[in-house]
């Protein structure tokens, strides 16, 4: 059992934040359908990044993106053109079926495909409309246009990255689509108790921008208390001490380790073998520690040097000692950990091949979350969406396909 | 008006930092009862981590610990002790969800384990959250935020090339874990309406950080390729005549910067696909950096989002406090507390029919002792008493 089972999302997402929310309805049991269309298909069909099976594009491109892949696992594929009247219809009723509408659509997409309060609510009253945009669905910029690093600029998290002291110069790696998507999913979920206790539905908007500064919600806390305006931290904590990244042996190696009580201080130095430093005056406590943590560093990496970073992970665990290896991608797929614990899904899809995807970071004991269906090609479910949710005709679906209603290609 | 979507819901949180708690705090500005249970005398860990008010340490003026934990009622209760676990299993017993994060040793020790709290109350959902998660090879290591960036590569696409790796501001992976405890959390309930059955759910904090690492861990399983640290082609950091501006290139962002920057760059060999501009990245970067230098910030972003390139600004906390979007959305509020006084906080980053969601203060440690043992568990004050007396509570 899944506890979606039996509910009916209609999915416009695009990019990322958007469809990640239909890939988390979908594993949680949704029959989740991702509406494209021909004339204007998920940007990255078209716009892969070069994420291809081993780099190459392919015939059907658009159906071969790794990203899409991704993000759009769990889900039926239509490709529908709203924008033609009888497309539009098509899509009312849809509507009328569904008991989830997502989308991420900027303001100015979503008002032209008539996704208002109005129109959605004459469609469907217990529609539970949830809509991502960037900045929200008001406010002066809400009309700007977004990606994930321009919101980490204006969240106020890259102010608050990097080294100590140092203004950061990149990009930062963790983006806000699947913070809004994630929280998203949870507040679908929250509405649909909402709606079976009262048979109404909610139009519920997540601001990705307003998503991300609640990951640093404690520097908005500093200023607010302080007035201070805080900078980046770099590697070390307050807390803790020694605390930092240490280069180990092979190449571009390297292993996190904080130690947090003095305890844990007694431990450690016996783990590097080295039990005299507990006597140290420099090192005796944490402020100590602070003070001299550069000499202390030296000291550590002198260790860690002669270590690989999960060498170094498994000696400082096993002395009680918080620490992991700074792992690159290829560590991360071939971790016995994440592998126990079921984090990646292959799946295999048609002109793709089989390929490993993480799932949502959600485990259950009592539900059972995998791959039900390979993400779509474009408009691979139109006849089996229309005849199941419409009760469309195969004559009337190829009316549709002939006058380019619906289609499988990208007609850009 | 408010929308109390989880209107009935009773929540115990056993949470400590920041993931459990948030969780809980979003579910409380739903409509959710949250009972959290702190030690006696001390209290939450981020009771004495601060910020502090006029910079003095005070357990009811850190500004960590009012915000994450608005809405909610704070008992205050030693679990290790006998007594201590008894009622823990007395408050399960009466309640829909527990949502903890003391780790699987703690839970070991106290006996609090899903199986010994869901005898009583086979509904019961419990969700744990922990770096490494309560199953798996690494389930019995320690960890931490920065740990949990470790794991997950996060880490190695973060910083200078010729430098460490750098940790991504201080609890981000933190935040998410707390978020996808709320999903798991409804997403069990949402079941145990259906069928009566409760369950354990188990977040782990490193597999929530490694979910928002954009493209790396897709390039990899379909390319091959290891995403190291430094430059990146989807976002550019620019220099203007007065500051930095970012860049995103995502989509076809591509041809809407080359409607600004002319014709020679939009007939350059090295830039016609999308692949050969990721493989020419730096050159790109060099022309646009050229390009952006000649203007201020405000030039480069007014101009570039008028055609609807994502160009942006880099703010700072303060910029964004003064940000015209967030000061019409309201996106910080005020609350008043009876120790802490009026203070802003950020609010929750989502509307409801165009309404934010009312918060109440976070509360006094233990501030609710005498409701929940009393009315709650029926405890006479005699019963009270004793348990003060003896540090239980």
């Amino acid at each position: 059992m899944l506890p979606l089972d039996g509910i009916r999302v209609l999915d416009m997402g695009r990019f990322w934040a958007g469809p990640e929310l239909g890939v988390t309805l979908g594993y949680l049991g949704a029959e989740v359908v991702k509406i494209e269309s021909c004339s204007n298909p998920d940007p990255l069909r078209l716009f892969a990044r070069g994420i291809y099976p081993k780099g190459e594009a392919g015939e059907e491109s658009w159906n071969r993106s790794g990203l899409v892949n991704e993000r759009n696992r769990n889900k039926y594929g239509i490709a529908l053109q709203i924008d033609h009247p009888r497309g539009r219809e098509i899509f009312k009723r849809l509507l009328a079926k569904a008991d989830v509408l997502c989308e991420n659509l900027s303001k100015e997409g979503a008002r032209k495909l008539g996704l208002n309060e109005a129109e959605l609510k004459q469609a469907n009253q217990a529609l539970l409309w949830i809509s991502l945009r960037s900045r929200g669905n008001t406010g002066p910029e809400s009309d700007r246009v977004s990606f994930g690093p321009t919101l980490s600029g204006l969240s106020g998290i890259l102010s608050v990255t990097g080294y100590e002291n140092e203004m950061y110069q990149y990009v930062v790696p963790g983006m806000p689509d699947v913070v809004a998507a994630t929280l998203a999913a949870g507040l679908v979920i929250a509405g649909l108790f909402y709606r079976k206790r009262t048979g109404k539905g909610l139009h519920i908007d997540i601001s990705q921008l307003e998503a991300a500064s609640s990951m640093v919600a404690e520097a908005f806390m500093e200023y607010f208390v302080t007035g201070n305006v805080p900078g980046p931290k770099g590697n070390r904590s307050r807390l803790a001490a020694p605390q930092g990244c240490y280069r180990c042996r092979g190449d571009d190696e390297w292993v996190t380790i904080s130690v947090s009580s003095d305890e844990e201080w007694r431990s450690f130095c016996s783990a590097i073998g080295q039990p005299e430093l507990v006597d140290d005056p420099r090192f005796a406590d944490v402020l100590s520690r602070h003070k001299n943590h550069n000499e202390l560093d030296a000291i550590i990496e002198g260790v860690t040097a002669r270590l690989s970073s999960y060498e170094a992970m498994h000696k400082f665990q096993a002395a009680g000692v918080v620490a992991a290896p700074v792992a690159n991608q290829a560590q991360v797929f071939n971790d016995p950990h994440f592998a126990e614990r079921d984090f990646f899904h292959a799946h295999q899809q048609p002109d793709v091949g089989i390929f490993k995807h993480r799932r949502p970071a959600l485990r259950f004991s009592g539900f059972d979350l995998s791959v039900r269906l390979p993400a779509p090609r474009l408009g691979e479910h139109n006849s089996l969406i229309l005849e199941r949710w419409l009760g469309l005709s195969a004559k009337e679906i190829k009316a549709l396909e002939d006058d380019k209603v619906i289609g499988t290609r990208p007609d850009v | 008006m408010t929308f109390p979507l989880l209107e009935g819901v009773k929540v115990i949180e056993l949470g400590q930092n920041i993931s459990a708690p948030y969780c809980t705090k979003l579910m409380t500005a739903l409509g959710a009862e949250v009972i959290k249970v702190e030690r006696p005398g001390e209290g939450d860990p981020t009771r004495r981590l601060g910020p502090f008010l006029q910079g003095r340490a005070d357990t009811e003026k850190s500004g960590l610990y009012l915000y994450l934990n608005t809405g909610k009622k704070s008992v205050t209760l030693d679990i290790k002790t006998a007594m201590g676990q008894k009622i823990i299993k007395e408050l399960a017993a009466s309640s829909d969800l527990l949502v903890e994060n003391l780790g699987l040793a703690v839970l070991s020790e106290t006996g609090l384990t899903y199986e010994a709290l869901s005898r009583q109350n086979p509904t019961l959902v419990m969700c744990s959250i922990s770096t490494f998660g309560h199953m798996g090879p690494y389930r019995n290591f320690k960890g931490d935020e920065l740990s949990a960036q470790a794991i997950s590569s996060a880490m190695y696409i973060q910083g200078d090339p010729e430098r460490s790796p750098v940790k991504w501001a201080e609890y981000p992976f933190s935040y998410v874990a707390g978020l996808y405890a709320f999903t798991g959390s409804v997403a069990a309930l949402y079941g145990a309406r259906i069928d009566g059955n409760g369950q354990h759910v188990d977040i782990s904090t490193a597999e929530a950080g490694a979910t928002t690492l954009g493209t790396a861990l897709v390039k990899y399983q379909y390319a091959g390729i290891l995403e190291r640290r430094g430059k990146s082609a989807m976002g550019m950091f620019t220099p203007c005549s007065d500051g930095f501006v970012i860049l995103s290139l995502a989509g076809d962002m591509w041809y809407r910067l080359v409607k600004l920057m002319g014709d020679d760059i939009k007939n350059d060999p090295r830039f016609k696909t999308e692949t050969d501009r990721l493989a020419n990245f730096g050159d790109i970067e060099a022309l646009v950096s050229a390009w952006t230098l000649q203007f201020t910030r405000q030039e480069a972003v007014e101009t570039g989002q008028k055609i609807g390139l994502a160009i942006d600004y880099v703010y700072d906390i303060a910029d964004v406090v003064n940000s015209p979007q967030y000061q019409a959305r309201g996106f910080f509020s005020e609350i008043d507390h009876p120790c802490a006084g009026q203070l802003r906080y950020p609010g929750l980053p989502f509307t409801i029919e165009d309404s934010r969601c009312q918060e109440t203060r976070a509360p006094l440690l233990g501030e609710h002792n005498q409701e929940v043992y009393t009315e709650r568990l029926g405890y006479h004050a005699d019963d009270l008493a004793k348990l003060f007396a003896t540090g239980i509570i």
